[in-house]
């Protein structure tokens, strides 16, 4: 179970589960927190496309509508993907991050 | 006024997805276009996504369904690729039809000759014309055979299987004696086929062409009603699978050499191809582009439901 399933998909999964980590949403609420959180603005079809994908994986699942709007809310399973790939970018970044204080230190070096 | 139309084409883009989709989503989605006036860039990226569903059947499923249920969805999906496909197969033949009566003809026989053109026979091709039209003859060929190999089983299957609806080969059968009658008809009124000259159109024979087309779709139509009936054969459509897509490859290999055809008619003999004239039996660079023009409909049509199917068959394998 890896967010890479969804394919093209993965990246605007992780932005569905990130923002339903907060708690139960209903489309319009998802994509306004997408967009304070990541700063993404997501499309309409985009975010139905994905969440029909992520329900179909049983990372996600919907509650019963108040009247047109209908809320999702992340599962055991999505909750397992999303920590999991959270992880894999914290250890990434941190990566990241400590090879550029290397590389900013060894241009320091140099010039000084 | 220009507010108001990417909001117009984003409600409409919605009820062009799949009616599975539709069903889960829709009201969500069309309440979330009101709460969030759509820009240009939401109704370009839900007509994209639009497309990817109906190529990807199988992203319509929510995993609500049951196993029974998403296999039959699936097979739908396929049975209606495989139906386009033959929908898009005669559109092409038509096309052809009305090509070989392009090229039929005393005065344009230079643009007609395919005669020993294939090098593995000891000739080497006399003129890219000549190639061409050996080449979309071959297309032709083979775009019959797939169609005869994997039709067959489908429409055996569903004489057997769809009882009630029977009555639709009589559609097909009328249809042939339709488009038989008018030749006894003519040697009635007209004398002897042969004392017709069919270098030329005539009003009449352009009517027998598009009465022709008609008897076609028709048939095609209630061949297509009949297979669509009833629950589909999932084992019988996996084999059909095949055969529809050597119909694809052969309508893009026809295409190809229609249009390659053109293009060496153009180069080598201009007098005859670049006719100005726009009536549908001569040979003009018009009525050659209007067949380029519904072979490349056709095929479009075929890959569409090539790559539709090839995912609805590879999600039924997956389960």
């Amino acid at each position: 179970m890896a967010l890479t399933e969804l394919g093209p998909f993965a990246d605007a999964g992780l932005l569905i589960l990130a923002s339903l980590a907060a708690g139960p949403k209903h489309g319009y609420a998802m994509l306004e927190d997408i967009e304070e959180m990541a700063g993404v603005r997501m499309g309409p079809g985009t975010l139905y496309t994905t969440l029909a994908r992520l329900q179909q994986r049983g990372w996600i699942e919907a509650l019963p509508a108040e009247d047109t709007r209908r809320p999702y809310r992340l599962t055991g399973a999505g909750t397992a993907v999303l920590r999991a790939q959270l992880g894999k970018l914290e250890r990434f970044t941190a990566s990241g991050l400590q090879r550029l204080g290397q590389a900013g230190a060894a241009e320091g070096g140099i010039v000084s | 006024m220009s507010e108001m139309l990417p909001a117009r084409l984003a409600r409409r883009l919605v009820q062009l997805y799949p009616r599975n989709w539709r069903t889960h989503y829709a009201a969500e989605v069309l309440d979330l276009l009101q709460a969030r006036v759509p820009t240009w860039s939401d109704v370009g990226n839900l007509a994209l996504h639009l497309l990817y569903m109906h190529l990807h059947p199988d992203l319509t499923l929510t995993g609500a369904e049951t196993l029974a249920e998403r296999l039959a969805t699936l097979m739908r999906a396929l049975r209606s690729s495989e139906i386009a496909i033959f929908g898009a197969f005669v559109a092409a033949v038509i096309a052809w039809l009305q090509f070989g009566g392009l090229v039929d003809g005393g005065p344009y026989m230079p643009l007609t000759d395919s005669a020993g053109v294939w090098p593995f026979f000891g000739v080497s091709p006399a003129n890219g014309v000549s190639a061409a039209l050996a080449v979309q003859s071959a297309a032709v060929d083979l775009a019959f055979l797939a169609m005869l190999a994997g039709g067959v089983p489908l429409v055996v299957a569903a004489w057997r299987r769809t009882p009630a609806r029977r009555w639709y080969f009589l559609v097909p059968l009328a249809a042939l004696i339709g488009a038989v009658l008018p030749v006894p008809i003519a040697f009635v009124l007209r004398g002897p086929v042969a004392t017709i000259n069919l270098t030329f159109t005539t009003p009449v024979t352009d009517a027998y062409f598009v009465w022709f087309v008609g008897l076609a779709a028709v048939s095609a139509l209630a061949l297509s009603r009949v297979i669509a009936g009833g629950e589909p054969n999932g084992k019988l459509l996996r084999y059909t699978f095949a055969p529809a897509l050597l119909v694809t490859l052969a309508l893009l290999l026809m295409l190809g050499a229609t249009i390659a055809w053109g293009i060496a008619a153009h180069q080598d003999y201009p007098q005859l191809f670049d006719h100005s004239a726009i009536t549908l039996g001569h040979v003009t660079a018009a009525s050659w582009l209007f067949d380029v023009a519904v072979m490349a409909a056709a095929a479009v049509v075929a890959v569409f439901a090539t790559i539709r199917g090839a995912a609805a068959r590879a999600a039924t394998a997956a389960r």
